[in-house]
């Protein structure tokens, strides 16, 4: 029975079948084809021997890498600057959201919110280039904070192990809040506006609005971003902690997973490391993303899968 | 693959005019110091200071005594002088003895103790300021370009647009020259002396024809015909009278309009022979048969020729001819040079050793330099000892040691 059901099914509907199928050959050959690669992760992989030539190591080089101290800091560099990022992130992209959607004058509302997704643009390259300068002992914030008093001499900002991390997440809300801004602006013109309405007519002021008719309007937009951004914890980027951060007073805080696989994967033909530290960044990320998904089922919300 | 290598059997080095690499110094501080070389750290940075306190301010910029570079993969000016000052010349991770042909490393000696010392002393003087270790390239390229800047480390090309922007400014004594700074009574050896006999490949150029190339003789046909003097003489220089003159010396000079060419780096990538020079066999130096210099930069007529009225008088002020007067003789380095350019098998033990040593210096030199009195330093150095130890340094050590084996065809 079941079976001609789900015949049947097919049959009614292979229209889409048929046009699903070119999306799961890309899928295959980008997605699934590649893995075959991890291979390497249990070899001491050469390129000219290749896959079948290398020689098979098990794993030594997961050994080598949790058995350096310097990848279990990269380790904690990453999991902290990214959870900064998200933080952050989703905290001024959607407070920014909120207050750009209670502006009633519509030009200067646009021209706002493309002013603020311009720097999405920028490559890090020339971001960086601009919070270095910015943060020059004769930049702009130590000559603000020095005119206004606020220090005596010009602060070593980008010397001091303490502020690293903070560099980098507020380059990250400059540079991406605008851009992140745009899906919950999205979600909040769907709101239904009788609500604002009805929430107006009991007397709900501008902030309860928000509190109680915007936000609630959003959330499900808010989980599903949290759950699809909480599988790239590991990838806390790569340029802003190589181009900021490469000196020798900040590598302790700003070497991340995918510098030190750089430095002693790629960097020296170490394909093999490079693959073992991929694998396990993957594999934790798959387990944030389940159990953040489950964790969103339980309370009821929207979830992914 | 088959390679081609570059040699010179038809020519004799040429002199050499200026010292590559080291501890350079503002030309206007030379020369208010009355034209001394100074050989130890402590004359060196005595000079700077002596010149820092009377000008603190050059053309309207804060004066800035001496600047380290450490942005990346340019580490050289944090990791690279303690080499220097024992006498070697760049030899990469490892110092070489001549005698022995022993490597050894030179980033826990004593020498290495008292550089950054020597550094921190200066810091916590207000001569280095603690930004220069968080510089970009980029930073540091236009702070030298001020043209208040007194002293730093660096390899000469690695700042050559700098001085090029000076000299447009007219500025030339704010230009560079590099001084043989060592330890007490070490001899420098910062120039490397050009092989005299020098028919011997180098492993750091050349040029690699594929082995589906089907018809490889025709391709080397060409090459030797590149070499051929006429047209050597032609890619390098152009045509006699229009591009280049004859001096009275025997040697060659550019007309100026060819020298404005040359100096613009675009220019001369387009409009002369320089890319065809630079990527394909050639010869470099003095030709047998009559001296004449290859190129520009081997010709002596060409550097006199080039140099500004004030560069004239500041060697005149020294009683020589080109800068390099101020160092030693040149070193002609033995085969295996240098450790630098030593291939170091992918992943092995060898290279993950090379990194480690980077990483662990960079951290720790910066650290020590910016130490914040004497008992910080030492406890830096102390950690410094631990971590670098920890590295497997011998895995490093013996590769080198072989491969220089090989090279020296012991």
């Amino acid at each position: 029975m079941q079976k001609s059901n789900l015949g049947k099914r097919i049959a009614k509907s292979r229209s889409l079948y048929v046009m699903i199928i070119p999306c799961m050959i890309f899928t295959f050959i980008f997605a699934y084809y590649p893995l075959t690669g991890w291979i390497m992760a249990f070899e001491n992989f050469r390129p000219a021997k290749g896959y079948w030539g290398s020689k098979f190591v098990g794993f030594d080089q997961f050994r080598f890498l949790f058995e350096d101290f310097e990848f279990w800091r990269a380790f904690r560099n990453t999991v902290v600057m990214s959870m900064m990022n998200l933080v952050f992130g989703f905290v001024f992209a959607i407070v920014f959201a909120l207050l750009l959607n209670e502006i009633r004058h519509s030009a200067f509302k646009r021209i706002t919110q493309t002013v603020s997704y311009l720097p999405h643009f920028l490559s890090w390259v020339i971001v960086c280039a601009l919070v270095q300068s910015m943060l020059a002992s004769d930049g702009i914030v130590n000559t603000v904070f020095s005119k206004l008093g606020i220090i005596k001499k010009p602060v070593l900002f980008l010397g001091e192990p303490s502020y690293f991390w903070w560099v980098v997440a507020f380059s990250n809300v400059w540079k991406e809040m605008g851009w992140n801004s745009i899906i919950y602006i999205a979600a909040i013109s769907g709101i239904d506006p009788a609500l604002y309405e009805a929430a107006e007519l009991d007397g709900a002021g501008r902030f309860r609005r928000m509190w109680h008719v915007t936000l609630p309007g959003i959330r499900s937009t808010i989980v599903v971003l949290l759950i699809m951004n909480l599988g790239s914890i590991l990838n806390a980027g790569f340029e802003v902690q190589y181009l900021l951060g490469s000196n020798g007073l900040l590598v302790d805080v700003s070497q991340t997973i995918d510098i030190f696989v750089l430095k002693y994967g790629m960097s020296i033909g170490n394909y093999s490391l490079a693959t073992a530290a991929g694998m396990f960044k993957t594999v934790i990320a798959v387990a944030l993303v389940f159990s953040a998904n489950a964790v969103a089922n339980r309370l009821g919300e929207n979830s992914l899968m | 693959m088959y390679s081609v290598f570059r040699g010179n059997t038809v020519v004799d080095p040429s002199p050499i005019f200026e010292c590559g690499l080291g501890f350079y110094i503002q030309k206007a501080v030379l020369e208010e110091a009355g034209y001394v070389i100074p050989r130890t750290l402590d004359e060196y940075f005595d000079i700077i200071e002596a010149y820092l306190e009377k000008y603190p301010e050059i053309d309207g910029v804060k004066t800035s005594g001496f600047e380290i570079l450490c942005d990346g993969w340019r580490n050289w000016a944090l990791l690279n002088p303690a080499q220097n000052l024992m006498g070697d010349a760049n030899d990469g991770a490892m110092f070489v003895d001549y005698q022995t042909f022993e490597p050894a490393f030179y980033q826990d000696t004593e020498t290495a103790y008292n550089l950054y010392k020597k550094l921190n002393e200066e810091y916590r003087k207000g001569v280095i300021s603690a930004e220069t270790l968080t510089m970009s390239y980029d930073q540091y390229i236009s702070k030298l370009t001020s043209g208040a800047v007194l002293g730093f480390y660096d390899q000469g090309w690695n700042f050559g647009q700098a001085v090029d922007l000076l000299k447009a400014d007219g500025k030339f004594n704010r230009t560079f020259v590099a001084v043989p700074v060592t330890n007490e009574g070490v001899r420098d050896g910062y120039i490397e002396g050009k092989n005299p006999d020098g028919a011997l490949p180098t492993g750091l150029n050349g040029i690699g024809i594929t082995t589906k190339c089907k018809n490889p003789e025709r391709l080397l046909k060409f090459y030797d015909w590149l070499l051929q003097r006429d047209v050597q003489d032609y890619i390098c220089w152009g045509v006699e009278g229009e591009d280049w003159v004859a001096t009275d010396t025997g040697s060659k000079a550019f007309t100026p309009e060819r020298r404005a060419q040359w100096l613009d780096s675009a220019r001369r990538r387009d409009e002369t022979g320089f890319t065809v020079w630079n990527y394909s066999p050639a010869w470099q130096g003095l030709y047998k048969f009559d001296g004449a210099p290859v190129r520009s930069n081997d010709s002596a007529g060409e550097y006199l020729a080039s140099q500004s009225e004030y560069d004239q008088s500041f060697l005149k002020g020294y009683g020589i001819e080109y800068p390099a007067e101020m160092h030693s003789e040149p070193i002609v380095r033995p085969d295996y040079f240098p450790v630098w350019a030593m291939a170091l098998e992918d992943g092995s033990a060898a290279a993950i050793a090379n990194t480690k040593i980077t990483d662990v210096t960079t951290k720790y030199d910066s650290r020590l330099v910016l130490a914040e009195d004497d008992a910080a330093f030492d406890q830096i150095w102390e950690e410094f000892l631990t971590e670098f130890h920890k590295i497997d340094l011998d895995a490093l050590k013996d590769e080198v040691s072989r491969q220089i084996a090989v090279k020296m065809g012991f």
